[in-house]
Order: structure tokens, then C-alpha cells, then sequence
């Protein structure tokens, strides 16, 4: 008789190692969600975050001999969601389609945005960015990566991360001021 | 003065507090967008198992990885010992094939009882017939 509990993380990874396609659902019920709301974030769209999910969970089936199991499973597994992201953009051509240029002055906006925002919007604002942008802010404010490791990741400049970030964040600045002035 | 241009910069465009809210937020461990889930769209497992088992048949499972490194080590090996008999010189070759084709092996096939002793100062295989 099979058992409706949960296995442990461990188990999991076991069963996947051993190519158990039980243990391989379940190992995506566990973190899909999760590893979805990432793909949505480097997204330009659904479609787009759907590629990257199918894509980064295939990598994380058969690399997961690669993992050390020192470290947290979920940080691995968001590593290479993250990678899957930015390789997919890499390949169409479309990360560095803005050129490098010195940090722009952020233009003075008062909003309250955590007021009125919810984090599905700030996704939803976050998706529309330019590419670039979308993924040096991503990586920058959200996951906490500094702007020399962002160099590293995205084979850019520092100086490139820095102003693609402080770009990102005046563009969304100026969607978030002319949503709320919509709504007031 | 410099600092006093500085200040004057930074006066006339302080920076945006609700940006400033919004970063601080963002960059807390455990922020929303951090742990922002949402749920995948429920053709995805379908794609992922598919294009996982034509991963899977390209490559040999994860019990078969040892003995194939084995094998592998083992053709190495078997390669090396080929290339090195190979460049042995002729007479050595010769010496081989006699000790191989020798009185020790035509006694050993005979069906005269035979044992072999080894003459340790020699190096050499002497065979001494046992009587019947």
C-alpha cells in the first residue's frame, strides 16, 4: 500500500537520484510554485517564465548529482532557475540590448508604494522592465547579489550593473508614480 | 567648497523616500517578493517528465555510472599494456614467446606427470620428470 505522507527532502532527492518518477513529482509539487514565482519575475511573460520552469527543473533533475548536500537544496534549486533565466535571454540576444552609460539621477517621486502595492503588482511591474534591467534588479534587490558578482554572472561591468539597476529602478519609480496618480 | 556643492546636490534632489521604502523592503531577508510564489500552469509536469525522459534515454542511468568507469579504466589499461609490449625490443619478444612456447608448457600439455620448479638463481623454468 502506498502512504500519502510527504517524504523528507532528503528522501526526495534519493528517489529522484535513483530516476523515480514518483519522488520526481513530488519533488516539483514541493517547489514549483515557488520556483515559478521566480520565472515570472526574469520573465518579459508567461510564456517566457514557462519555458524557464520547464527548462530549470529539467536541469535540476539531472544535475542533482551535483548537489552538496552542505548547503540548502532550495538555494541550489533557485541558483539554477536564476541561471536558466539568464541564459534564456542570452540566447535570444536580448539581455544587453542597453548600452552602458553612467547612473542616471533617479527622479524625485513621492509615492507610497508599499501602500498600494501588493507583490503580484510589483511582479507584474517588474516584468514589463527592459530585459537588462529586469535582470540586474532582480538579482540586485530581490535576491541580494552585489553588483561585482551580478558582473561575474551576466558577463558585464560593474559600472553596466550599477546603471542598469539605478535605470530600473527610475523607470519603475515613474510606472509606479503614474499608476498612482491614475488612481487618486 | 566641495562639501558644500555636495550638499546643495543632494538638497535640491534629496532622495525619493518611497523608493528608499521600497529597496529597504526588498533587500530584508524574507521579503514577500523574495517568497513571492505563484502556482505553475498545470500543463508544465507534463512537458517537464517528457522532456526529462528524453534526457534520461540519452544517457545511462546512475547505476550503470561505476561499471563504466570501471570498463573504461580497464581499456586504458589493457591500451597501455598493448602500446608498451609493443615497443619491448625483439629479443625480450623472442625470450617471451620461447618461456610461453617452451619445454614448461609442452610438459604441462603432455600427459607425462611433470612439476615445475623454479631455479630462483637462474630465472629460468627447469622440469623434472616424476616417475610413474
Amino acid at each position: 500500500m502506498q502512504s500519502n505522507h510527504l517524504p523528507n527532502e532528503h528522501d526526495l532527492i534519493e528517489g529522484c537520484l535513483l530516476g523515480n518518477p514518483i519522488m520526481q513529482k513530488k519533488l516539483y509539487d514541493k517547489f514549483a510554485a515557488k520556483m515559478y514565482g521566480i520565472c515570472l519575475r526574469y520573465a518579459a511573460n508567461s510564456e517566457d517564465a514557462k519555458d524557464i520552469l520547464q527548462d530549470g527543473f529539467v536541469k535540476v533533475f539531472t544535475n542533482l548529482i551535483k548537489f552538496k548536500a552542505a548547503g540548502s537544496f532550495e538555494g541550489w534549486m533557485r541558483r539554477i532557475f536564476v541561471n536558466t533565466a539568464i541564459e534564456h535571454y542570452r540566447r535570444k540576444n536580448q539581455l544587453y540590448a542597453i548600452t552602458e552609460n553612467q547612473e542616471e539621477r533617479i527622479p524625485n517621486q513621492e509615492v507610497s508604494a508599499l501602500d498600494t502595492l501588493e507583490a503580484d503588482d510589483i511582479v507584474r511591474l517588474i516584468s514589463e522592465l527592459p530585459n537588462g534591467y529586469r535582470t540586474v534588479f532582480n538579482l540586485f534587490a530581490v535576491e541580494g547579489y552585489s553588483h561585482k558578482e551580478i558582473a561575474t554572472m551576466m558577463n558585464i561591468s560593474e559600472g553596466t550593473s550599477k546603471s542598469q539597476y539605478a535605470r530600473a529602478k527610475a523607470w519603475l519609480q515613474e510606472k509606479i508614480g503614474s499608476r498612482n496618480q491614475d488612481k487618486g | 567648497m566641495e562639501w558644500k556643492k555636495k550638499l546643495a546636490e543632494y538638497q535640491a534632489t534629496p532622495p525619493p523616500t518611497a523608493w528608499n521604502e521600497i529597496e529597504e523592503t526588498l533587500l530584508q531577508d524574507g521579503n514577500s517578493l523574495y517568497h513571492h510564489a505563484v502556482s505553475p500552469p498545470t500543463d508544465s509536469w507534463e512537458s517537464i517528465s517528457s522532456k526529462l525522459s528524453l534526457t534520461e534515454n540519452n544517457h545511462a542511468p546512475r547505476a550503470f555510472h561505476w561499471p563504466r568507469t570501471a570498463l573504461r579504466y580497464a581499456a586504458m589499461i589493457a591500451f597501455l599494456a598493448l602500446a608498451t609490449t609493443a615497443m619491448i625490443n625483439n629479443s625480450f619478444r623472442n625470450a617471451l614467446i620461447e618461456s610461453i612456447q617452451g619445454t614448461g608448457i609442452k610438459a604441462a600439455l603432455s600427459d607425462t606427470q611433470h612439476i615445475l620448479i623454479k631455479d630462483s638463481s637462474k630465472h629460468k623454468i627447469m622440469v623434472k620428470q616424476l616417475p610413474r
